[in-house]
């Protein structure tokens, strides 16, 4: 299980905001490179229809929307951080089952073959978490992917980061350390609960306490 | 279970790495100058204009003011300026966005979606960009497939209003944008 003693992985001291949001930095994600790889596959499928369609529940970033590009042409942004700063989690989970909705109501099978989930669920609190997986469950399939970043630490910077996908493996953060808030956290087990269909193929703590999860949809 | 640190060379956290992003520079940014280039017949609708229903044309237009309905300019080129607002399905040549669109974008040849701009629908083209900074909640669908299709049958055949009920709520729903974040409205 997760070592959420409150100490980090690599240094024998507590976790905290400093350790693990620091001044933005890059992290390493071998866990994608084994979703891009699924994806180029399945891009390559005869049948056009079937190219995958990714969604990004963060911001567009330019460098991420071209390495994006040469993966699948079907990209969608939800940009839940920018719902987030207008109006906070309640508005965040309100505009994605709007979108839910939206989708469900036009196409009723699921579409989505990878959803990007970083630094999104640490702002919702478990009852808003709970929504937000249950509309999650209504757009991915089996063989859809879930690609997570979630922090263990008490405290986190008041507005979720911008991530950019630099290469294959590696992803940019940025974030404003300016204001702090309490986080909410959510573990392996939580995310079973929550998403029955799902089976966490992939775990890894990062260096710097922040865990990477790769979840995959039966 | 968890490997020593120091052992595990899969995983890396690399802080205060050389800055790799662009909007990590710490170069004094410049604010960006006019990037509206635009062919000498240009139509412009100023700030104070609102307009509601259909435009179309055969000429370059800057949207300086408010557009409600639909706007058709599949040779030319359109640009919505800061201060312009659109609440209306867009289809050009090429679409600068610099203000806010809340509909969908149909570039024949390319979207640009500039860091001041705010756009709340689907962007369709060939060729998409999308300045950090900007705002976009929406698909955006790059099929090559998609520019070999004529404007004509992309916009005025292909979209099929029709009506659905969500939750009792009557709401208009076009038959292109296959995943419907944006195309559907409240009748």
């Amino acid at each position: 299980m997760f070592p959420l003693s409150g100490k980090s992985a690599r240094r024998d001291e507590p976790l905290s905001a400093r350790t693990v949001y620091a001044d933005g930095g890059t992290y390493r994600l071998q866990a994608l490179d084994y979703v891009w790889n699924e994806l180029s596959w399945r891009e390559n499928r005869p049948d056009a229809r079937l190219q995958p369609f990714v969604l990004d529940l963060g911001a567009p970033l330019q460098r991420s929307l071209s390495f994006l590009t040469g993966i699948t042409s079907k990209i969608h942004y939800e940009d839940l951080p920018y719902e987030y700063a207008l109006g906070g989690p309640r508005m965040m989970c309100e505009a994605f089952a709007d979108h839910v909705k939206r989708l469900r109501s036009i196409n009723p099978t699921p579409v989505y073959d990878l959803v990007l989930c970083w630094d999104v669920l640490n702002y919702l609190p478990p009852e808003d978490f709970r929504s937000f997986a249950e509309d999650l469950m209504q757009v991915v399939g089996s063989g859809s992917f879930m690609h997570l970043l979630l922090s263990p630490i008490r405290e986190i910077p008041k507005l979720p980061g911008r991530y950019q996908i630099l290469d294959r493996t590696t992803v940019s953060i940025e974030f404003d350390r300016t204001a702090q808030r309490p986080s909410h956290h959510y573990n392996q087990l939580h995310l079973k609960e929550a998403l029955p269909s799902a089976r966490v193929c992939r775990s890894v703590l990062l260096r710097n306490g922040a865990h990477e999860h790769l979840v995959r949809f039966e | 279970m968890w490997k020593r640190p120091g052992n595990d060379r899969e995983q890396e956290f690399v802080m205060n790495q050389e800055p790799k992003l662009e909007t990590r520079t710490e170069q004094r940014v410049e604010p960006a100058p006019a990037r509206t280039v635009m062919s000498k017949n240009v139509a412009t609708i100023g700030p104070s204009i609102c307009i509601v229903g259909e435009v179309t044309g055969d000429e370059d237009l800057l949207i300086q003011g408010q557009v409600e309905g639909r706007l058709s300019l599949p040779k030319n080129k359109i640009v919505i300026g800061p201060q312009g607002t659109v609440t209306a399905d867009v289809c050009a040549r090429v679409i600068d966005v610099e203000g806010a669109v809340h509909g969908d974008l149909f570039g024949v040849e390319q979207v640009v979606i500039h860091s001041s701009g705010v756009v709340r629908g689907n962007v369709s083209s060939p060729r998409v960009t999308v300045e950090d900074g900007a705002k976009l909640k929406g698909t955006i669908d790059m099929d090559p497939d998609a520019k070999a299709l004529p404007h004509s049958v992309r916009v005025s055949d292909e979209v099929m209003v029709r009506t659905v009920e969500v939750d009792g709520e009557a709401v208009e729903s076009d038959t292109t944008a296959e995943n419907g974040s944006y195309g559907t409205r409240a009748m």
